[in-house]
């Protein structure tokens, strides 16, 4: 349960994080739209569709972990090897979000003008799918979380996880999308310290699990994780 | 040129119709046409892409359900209670999914297909429409009476990758295309037209000949003309390269392009907004696009046996596998081959790597005639210069006049050397400051020795000592010394006779290009083997062969010139030719790549292969080394396609590709030869050119 209760933590810390990238779009969502019950419409349409992809993304990950897991099973424990590569991805992530790693560099969006089209057009089902094609842009605590829940190799709780980190967005992503600006730099450099540090306990609680099934059978639990985790 | 696709501009094949409807050479062409062209009201959603998005939407549920169902039957009865009550469900929830995506996408696709049925052209369209029809119908089928297998994951994933890959393919060529506009969009749009009734803002393509148009301070010139009114101040970086303004006078031309700096100026229109410079210079690019070099046409042969084969395997692996497993399997295992021979990588290897090299080149003002050169440019093993006008800056200054008579001589100097481009002559011009008030003589050029002309009545000789010699003409004392003392420095000397004496002797100062050290250097690292060739003589070459360190051939006629390039073609390999385009045509033309220098405002008249907008010699290198790159990137393009193809084909026919793989594996392989071939947009930068 623990671990949940860090995955949807460090989702509304790491948020801080999307706030800086994704935050342009929610502002550009709630730009035109002065009613504010229909701002905050948008906005969950919006990040529905979000989490509908990450949900989606999440439980093909563990499908094709799963599966990749049944084929190589004498060859290599992908659960165990997923698991340390989710672990160093979320501790990566916590330090280009501190500040001690540079971030790799992005490349630019091919569609962004038509991405932005979108986002304006007042009609709630291009607001719907902005939001389903937002979950597909590249981010570095997405592709760690998906690593997470591809190391569950089972299909509900990887979209689980995944549901959890993306509801975990939704506070500061509405938040920004409905004050119209971006947290200042301040408030948002002390979130992003707290946010890499959940970041950084639920990347080594995942290593270590990792590591502690890679070492032994796979049904003893972990010691780190609590019971209810592995077994449920 | 035949129709043209409305979107990326490739050539259609024509199917005789001529209805004003647009044309798409592919189905990508026709869906990125739609999400972009529909985007013209700010704030309308463009429904192409929000179809696009709710199909990927409606597909990752299916997929999500499918796979739900895949682990239940891979889990063995595990929750065999559970899953039988939700087995049902999720094939129907599959069903429910599966059907948006065939309505939100199959129509373009089958529009494409029906399109290329009419053209009689053979694409893989039809094939997929087929494939994808029947993997819905048997499913479909499977669902409604509870029993049998579903395949809605592969039509569906079908759908969104074909759809997907063939956007970003078509975007990858509008965005190798678009580097053109951006030249012709430099352009205003609407321009000042001076008349008797005052001054009117009209569109640029309602300008006439002879027009008077007005540019203020800090526009950018819309069409070629004459500066009639001030003086002024032009920036012709654009064709030029250089940044320092030109002072324009009254008569001098301008053109379209280029900036007024800073005052305003009145011109005469000279060409109409179709033929202006910088139009003629994106439709050179175009048009050198058009032509298929040998790697293009490579492709193109492969994928005309291409298509035939597959259908051919398609079928074959049809039949086989319905006989040996099942008719699904047997569909399944088609629909896979279909899918993964979509040759989009291989029908876009060469040109997008050639188009995005040609564009770069061309904003970096080097005009490469056509992907052939380009691709012949990588080849080069030596290159010869001319060195007049090449290696040196061609403003050959006059030091000195020595003659008995030199009002007379200068004035007959100026008549000869008006009508020639030369630069000893322009030099001669300088010097003497010849006016139009000197009546230009008609001249008669004599090629590698210099010019002579009927004047008063008298036969009037200028250039080399060896021209004098042939024609007979002795030489006094004085001039005599004179010849001798500057042959041995080496400086350049042109001689003016008549009446069976040489008159007078104009001494010569050359400079070399402050950039010609390091451009020599820069081609000695890319290995290239270099000579220079000269009309000058032996003494001169080998003061510039020491000063330079490069072996320098002096003496040589425009034929000796060509002998060399030969001689050089057969002890080295492909022989480059770089010269100033306009005494060397013939040698440009000899050589494998013939390059001309600063043919900035003079481009539909070099015949060069590359023509260097610039007097920048760096530029040589430049190209060159992008040539090569080109033609890594276009092996790399063409090696990945190829393998693909083939390797794909083989998985697929013997059944060991799944249909969603295969569409998966079509979108990474356009993905990657889209981004190897942008690659090339960042050379410029890597090499520091700005």
């Amino acid at each position: 349960m623990m671990e949940y209760l860090l995955i949807t933590m460090s989702g509304i810390l790491g948020s801080a994080h999307c706030v800086g990238m994704c935050g342009p779009f929610a502002i550009l969502l709630g730009q035109r739209e002065k009613r504010t019950m229909r701002a905050l419409a948008r906005q969950l349409v919006y990040s529905s569709g979000r989490v509908l992809t990450y949900a989606m993304l999440g439980a093909m990950g563990a499908f094709g972990a799963w599966r990749l897991g049944l084929e190589l099973r004498p060859l290599l424990e992908v659960q165990a090897f997923l698991s340390i590569l989710a672990g160093l991805l979320l501790v990566g992530q916590a330090l280009v979000t501190v500040g001690w790693l540079r971030r790799p560099v992005s490349a630019s969006c091919p569609g962004a003008a038509e991405f932005a089209a979108l986002l304006k057009a007042p009609t709630w089902t291009s607001v719907f799918v902005a939001g389903i094609l937002n979950g597909f842009l590249p981010c570095g605590l997405v592709y760690a979380y998906l690593a997470l829940s591809s190391s569950r190799a089972d299909v509900l709780q990887g979209a689980f996880i995944m549901v959890l980190f993306g509801l975990g967005t939704w506070p500061a992503m509405i938040l920004t999308g409905m004050a119209g600006t971006l947290l200042q730099a301040k408030v948002r450099s002390h979130a992003l310290r707290v946010a890499s540090a959940a970041l950084f306990i639920t990347g080594a609680l995942t290593i270590s699990r990792g590591i502690y099934s890679w070492s032994h059978s796979e049904n003893d639990a972990c010691p780190f994780c609590t019971d209810e985790v592995m077994k449920e | 040129m035949g129709t043209r696709c409305s979107f990326c501009e490739l050539p259609v094949p024509d199917n005789g119709s001529q209805s004003a409807e647009p044309v798409y050479c592919c189905f990508g062409c026709r869906f990125a046409a739609q999400v972009t062209r529909s985007t013209g009201e700010e704030g309308q959603a463009n429904w192409a892409l929000v179809r696009l998005g709710l199909a990927v939407f409606f597909a990752m549920n299916v997929m999500v359900y499918s796979m739900a169902l895949w682990s239940q039957e891979l889990d063995g009865g595990e929750r065999a209670e559970f899953s039988a009550t939700l087995n049902g469900l999720f094939r129907y929830l599959c069903l429910f999914f599966a059907l948006p995506v065939l309505f939100l996408l199959g129509g373009s696709l089958v529009e494409s297909a029906l399109e290329q049925a009419r053209r009689r052209q053979f694409g893989t369209d039809l094939l997929l429409v087929t494939g994808v029809a029947a993997s819905y119908v048997y499913s479909a089928w499977s669902v409604l009476h509870e029993n049998g297998p579903i395949y809605f994951e592969v039509g569906c994933s079908v759908l969104v990758f074909v759809t997907l890959g063939r956007w970003f393919e078509a975007n990858g060529r509008l965005r190798a295309n678009r580097s053109l506009d951006g030249l012709e969009k430099l352009l205003p749009t609407s321009v000042r037209l001076q008349s008797d009734a005052g001054e009117r803002v009209v569109p640029v393509s309602d300008v006439a000949l002879g027009d008077n148009v007005r540019v203020l301070a800090g526009e950018r010139i819309p069409c070629d003309g004459r500066v009639v009114g001030m003086p002024v101040h032009v920036d012709e970086r654009i064709l030029t390269g250089e940044s320092a303004a030109v002072t324009k006078e009254p008569g001098d031309a301008v053109f379209a392009g280029t900036s007024n700096v800073d005052s305003d100026l009145l011109l005469e229109v000279t060409a109409c907004s179709q033929e202006g410079t910088v139009q003629r210079l994106a439709r050179l690019v175009r048009e050198a696009r058009m032509r298929k070099g040998p790697y293009e046409r490579l492709a193109d042969r492969v994928a005309y046996w291409l298509l035939p084969g597959v259908s051919v395997i398609a079928l074959a692996t049809l039949i086989v596998h319905s006989v040996a497993g099942g008719g699904e399997r047997g569909i399944l295992s088609a629909l896979s081959v279909v899918v993964i021979a979509c040759p989009c990588a291989l029908g876009i290897a060469t040109p997008l790597a050639v188009w995005v090299a040609l564009g770069e080149a061309a904003h970096h003002q080097v005009v490469v005639h056509s992907g052939e050169v380009l691709e012949r440019l990588a080849t080069l093993r030596a290159l010869c210069f001319d060195k007049t006008g090449t290696m040196t800056t061609g403003e050959n200054a006059v030091e000195r006049c020595v003659a008995e008579n030199q009002t007379l001589v200068q004035r007959r100097a100026a008549q000869l050397g008006l009508s020639s481009n030369h630069a000893l002559s322009a030099g001669i011009r300088t010097y003497v400051g010849a006016s139009s008030d000197v009546p230009p003589a008609a001249v008669l050029t004599l090629p590698g020795r210099g010019l002579s002309a009927l004047i008063d009545g008298e036969d009037v000789f200028l250039g080399s000592a060896r021209l004098m010699e042939e024609r007979g003409l002795g030489m006094a004392w004085p001039l005599q010394k004179e010849l001798d003392e500057a042959l041995e420095r080496g400086a350049p000397i042109v001689c003016l006779g008549w009446q069976g004496q040489v008159r007078g002797l104009f001494v010569f100062r050359e400079q070399l290009r402050p950039e010609t050290r390091s451009a020599l250097d820069e081609l000695r690292r890319l290995g290239l083997a270099i000579l220079i060739v000269t009309g000058d003589h032996a003494a001169r070459g080998g003061r510039l062969a020491e000063e330079l360190g490069v072996p320098v051939r002096a003496g040589l006629l425009p034929e000796d010139k060509l002998a060399a390039i030969v001689d050089m073609r057969r002890d080295v390999g492909a022989v480059g030719m770089v010269g100033d385009g306009i005494n060397d045509g013939p040698a440009l033309a000899a050589s494998d790549v013939g390059f001309a220098l600063g043919c900035g405002t003079d481009l539909a008249r070099v015949s060069a292969g590359v023509c260097v907008l610039t007097n920048d010699l760096t530029r040589i290198a430049w190209v060159i080394e992008l040539g090569r790159r080109t033609v890594r990137v276009i092996r790399q393009n063409l090696f990945w396609s190829l393998a693909y193809n083939v390797a794909g084909i083989g998985l697929a026919c013997t059944g060991r590709l799944s249909p969603v793989l295969a569409a998966t594996a079509m979108v990474v392989s356009s993905m990657l030869v889209v981004a190897n071939s942008s690659r090339l947009c960042g050379f410029a930068r890597d090499r520091g050119c700005e």
